[in-house]
Order: C-alpha cells, then structure tokens, then sequence
C-alpha cells in the first residue's frame, strides 16, 4: 500500500488494519506526519501541531493493542481537533488573540471521550475567530487554504478540520457548528460533517460561540466514520446544561439498510432559490440517485425557514457579546471582520433577544410538523462552491445575496431547530471544487440521516476522490 | 393580545413530537408572510448606539456607531415583523431545568 493510500484510508479502513495488526498506530501517525510535513507550508491547517505528544499516544496504542487490549474502532487513529476544543496542558485559542495564551486544565468532555476510546490526537486546527465566520483565514493564525485548490477558502468556521481530512493529515477532525461551521467546511471541502441533535454530544469545554446554537461534530472521509466518532463522543454529560439525557443507539446498525419506502423531502422555495447553477445540478443528480434507490421523494415548502439568518443574528449576537463581555474592552484585538457580531450584540434588547428564540420555538414546531410527512429533508450544504480566498458572494445565478447567504443560509435553520443534519459529497464543479449534500432529519434520529448518508456514499463514488496536492 | 391558552405542556408536546405542532403554526404559513409585530421596528441610529454602548460599558466610537447602525438594524426589521400564530402562547427556546438532587 502507498503512503497515500495508507493516509486516504477511511476511519473504518484504518481502524480494522489496526485491530488485525496489519498496520501499527505508529506507522498510522508516520505516515500523517510525513504527509503533513510534506503539505503544511501550502495548506495552514495547523495551529498548535502536538506530535510529540501524538507520538507518545500512538507507542502506547500500540503496546495495549499488542497486549490484546483494542479498545474500539478509534484505538490508535490519529485524529485533529478545531482549536476552540479544550485539551489539557495544550494552548486552545479558539483562533483569537485574546486566547492566545490560553491553556486548559482539563479536557473538553468531547476530547475526553476520545482520549478514552484511544484516539491519538495529532493536534489543535486553524478555524475561523471565535467560530464567528466561514473562511478561516484568520488575522492571527494565519490563512488556511483548501487542499482541492490553494487560492480557495475551506469554508469554516471549522476550516482546519476540513482541510486536514481532505489532505490526508488525520482520519477525522472534530469540529463545531453553530451556523453551519462543520457542514460548510464538508462542502467546501469534499468530506461528510456532522451536526448531531442539539444535546447529543457535550459543548462542555468548548469555547463558546453561542450557547443555544452550538454543536459538537466530526469531520469524516465517509458517512460510516462519522457514525463510528459519534458512537464514541455521543452522551449525557452533567457538566454540559444542554446535554439531554436520552438513549444513545449504536449508529452504524442501520448503515446499510438501505433507502427504499423512505420519504424525502426537497423544500425548494428557499434552500434553492438562489443557487449556483453548478450546486443545483449536482443536487438535482443526487435526489435523482436516491429516488432510484427506492425512496420516495417530493416537493415540499418550509416558508418559516426563510427569515432563519436574521433570527440567528439576533440570538448569536448578545450571546457571543455575554461570553466576549471582556472581550469587547479591547476591540482593536479583534479581526476587522468579526468585531460587529459581539460589539452589535451587545447593544440588542432583551426583549429583542427573547422575541428572536419565541420565534425560534415556532420554527422548531414548524420542522417537526414537516418531519411527520417525511423521514428528511434533503438541500444543498450551501448555495455555491467555495469561494476564492478574500472574495465576497455577492450575487448568485444573477441575483444579489446577503453576505451570510451563501455560506450558511441553509445550514442555520438546523442550529436554530436542534435538528441533526449531515453534509455529504455529491459531485464536482467543472472547475474541480466539491459540492455538498445536506441531509437532515429528526431530532434524536441521527440513523436516519447516517442511513440516507451512507446509502447515497455507497452509490457514488465522490467521497473516494482526492486533491491532487 | 390574546388571552394564552397553551399550557407549557402542550407546548412542549408539539415542539418534540410534531403532532400538536399545528398548533403553533405560522400566520400565512411562516414567519416571513406573517402579519408585523405590534411592537413595530425603530431601526436604532448611531446616537442611540453610542448611548447604548455607554450603558452597556464598552467603548465604541461614533464612527463605530455609524457603521453598527445598519448592521442592527437589519436583522432586527425582520424579526420585530414576525408574529407566529399564537405568538403569546409561545416560550423562548431556552429553558430553565432544575437538576436532580437540588
């Protein structure tokens, strides 16, 4: 097996190498290493590399492998974590300037959990400041670039996480997503992101965006993978108020049970209006491609999800500004292109605040009502490709777009509802950039959206292709 | 304003599961074709801003203020406009829950 083909396996491939001790953890590592040696001056995902510690990790790994003590499919896998993930003893900024000197004292309930499972964790991600944005290109941590092509954004706020799986550094990273910020790099970057149900998977001792919105999930090369992560990292946590105390299934059971006598859902009015015409056909192929596998797709309108951007900015905003309250002493430490979100939030009513999650509730009610005429929706990640790095989306297919639109206007109404959601590969644009699927389902009814996933993956052949780097 | 009729039970029933969910369903099929809150939407000018801000403690200058105002404003046109059917009946989507054991 080539390097390369060692560094691209899936999680799963990987993780079964390593139980029938065909590959070692350390020669994992070595040649993710090698590989990000080799692509890190042109790529930036890094921005606190731990490979010693990785190193360390992988020799023990490997010991308790040897002994006959496997811990589970993510024993001895090098995985990355995006930077606003608490790690003991390991700087976490968060990629701000005002965290710059940050170190944990202990572990994020999600590292924990990985830790536990026998993950080796590589490393802390470049990721957009504070969470507050999509492109990753960070005043103070520098530029991360898409593997797929250089001058490209990687999307974000999760950037790192989707550039270092799409480059073969790692064999998942963890990202957050608070409007987006996991399935918008995915997209962006060619890999599946998952957003777990609000309260499935612990935010404790991650650095906060926007409490009611924020969300732990992993970037992945297939769907299975982030299946086989969420069984790790899903759970009640007490330390984590949000965390809901409700059975965790095994989330790969119903992987391959297939899509036939599924209904799905295709709420065109808003998700596709506008659209890059490129984005558009690759989604009309892709429901093309599920209704041929037997499920049952029609139209349908979700109106309320319309003004769902505003409403998130009116949440987002004094939420942030309540977390960033020090913060914004000092606002000249802030990139120029974030400073607003905080420093306006702090400025809106509570009545205004309020108004916007009463509103939000009525939302919530809306998608469940949907959700009891089909098991999913189905939507493009986002409504164009990844953008050149500096450039700002603003028209699409002709028509002027608001600047969060493009990125994150059909994501967010999935933060706001709580409702898990799945961005999976689903073709290329002439030009060579990835186009995402959007996948979303009932809340706690993550195997649903994992089984649509994976019976869409196992019938294309997207997620198998590579950036020629 | 009407008088609320929803229990918080019933609420919550139709926000988790779906069935009671038309219950709250949207004036004119969602928020955006709704009828204009009663509270209106006084867009805050840079004035008020830099007042705001001098309330809320945080340094912001006037040349601040200018460029905040239509950043503000945007988002809180929209939302002051939306009235969801039953709107008085409905809680924020944040909750308060005591834990166990006190």
């Amino acid at each position: 097996m080539s390097a390369q083909e060692l560094v691209y396996l899936s999680l799963r491939e990987a993780a079964d190498r390593v139980r029938q001790q065909q590959v070692s953890p350390v020669e994992l590592l070595q040649a993710v290493l090698a590989r990000t040696d080799a692509l890190e001056p042109r790529i930036h995902a890094y921005i606190t590399p731990t490979f010693d510690e990785a190193m360390a990790a992988a020799r023990q790994a490997e010991r308790e492998i040897m002994a006959g003590r496997y811990l589970g499919p993510l024993h001895g896998i090098p995985v990355a974590l995006k930077d606003n993930y608490w790690t003991r003893g390991v700087k976490t900024t968060a990629g701000s300037k005002f965290l710059a000197d940050f170190v944990p004292t202990e572990d994020s309930t999600v590292v924990a959990k990985l830790r536990a499972a026998g993950a080796v964790i590589t490393g802390k991600l470049n990721m957009h400041e504070l969470a507050m944005g999509g492109t990753t290109d960070n005043p103070h941590y520098g530029t991360t670039h898409n593997p797929w092509g250089l001058d490209r954004v990687p999307g974000g706020s999760s950037g790192g996480s989707g550039a270092a799986v799409a480059a073969g550094y790692c064999y998942m990273a963890m990202g957050t997503d608070t409007a987006g910020s996991v399935r918008n790099p995915a997209a962006f970057c060619g890999t599946a992101g998952l957003k777990p149900t609000y309260g499935r998977t612990s935010i404790f001792g991650i650095v906060p965006y926007a409490w009611t919105m924020d969300h732990a999930g992993p970037l992945t090369r297939t769907v299975e993978d982030a299946a086989l992560v969420l069984n790790a990292i899903a759970g009640y946590d007490p330390k984590d108020d949000g965390s809901a105390d409700v059975p965790v299934p095994d989330f790969t059971a119903s992987l391959g049970a297939g899509v036939a006598g599924l209904r799905l859902g295709v709420p065109r009015s808003y998700f596709f209006a506008p659209l890059d015409p490129e984005v558009r056909m690759a989604i009309d192929a892709a429901i093309g491609v599920l209704r041929d596998l037997g499920a049952t797709v029609e139209d349908l309108d979700w109106p309320g999800a319309e003004p769902a951007i505003p409403i998130y900015q009116l949440i987002r905003g004094p939420e942030s500004a309540s977390f960033q309250e020090k913060f914004l002493q000092h606002p000249e430490d802030y990139g120029a292109d974030v400073r607003a979100t905080p420093q306006t939030g702090a400025l809106v009513l509570a009545t205004d605040y309020l108004r916007a999650q009463r509103v939000r509730a009525a939302l919530r009610a809306e998608l469940a009502d949907l959700l009891t005429r089909v098991d999913a929706l189905l939507t493009p990640t986002t409504r164009t490709t990844a953008p050149r790095i500096g450039e700002q989306v603003t028209e699409i297919d002709g028509q002027p777009v608001s600047a969060s639109l493009p990125g994150i206007g059909n994501t967010v109404p999935f933060n706001l509802t709580g409702a898990p959601a799945l961005s999976v590969p689903c073709g290329f644009a002439p030009d060579g950039m990835p186009i995402g699927l959007q996948i979303a389902g009932r809340p706690w009814d993550e195997a649903t959206v994992l089984r649509i996933g994976a019976a869409y993956e196992q019938a294309t052949p997207w997620h198998q292709r590579h950036p020629d780097l | 304003m009407g008088t609320p009729t929803v229990s918080r039970r019933r609420f919550l029933a139709g926000a988790s599961g779906g069935g009671a969910a038309l219950a709250l369903g949207l004036a004119g099929g969602g928020p955006a074709a709704a009828a204009p809150a009663p509270q209106g939407a006084v867009a805050p000018g840079p004035a008020l801003l830099e007042e705001l801000a001098q309330y809320a403690d945080i340094p912001l200058s006037p040349e601040r203020a200018a460029q905040l105002a239509p950043v503000l404003a945007s988002p809180l046109a929209v939302v002051r406009g939306l009235q969801p059917v039953d709107y008085d009946n409905l809680e924020p989507a944040v909750a308060f829950r005591a834990q166990m054991g006190g």
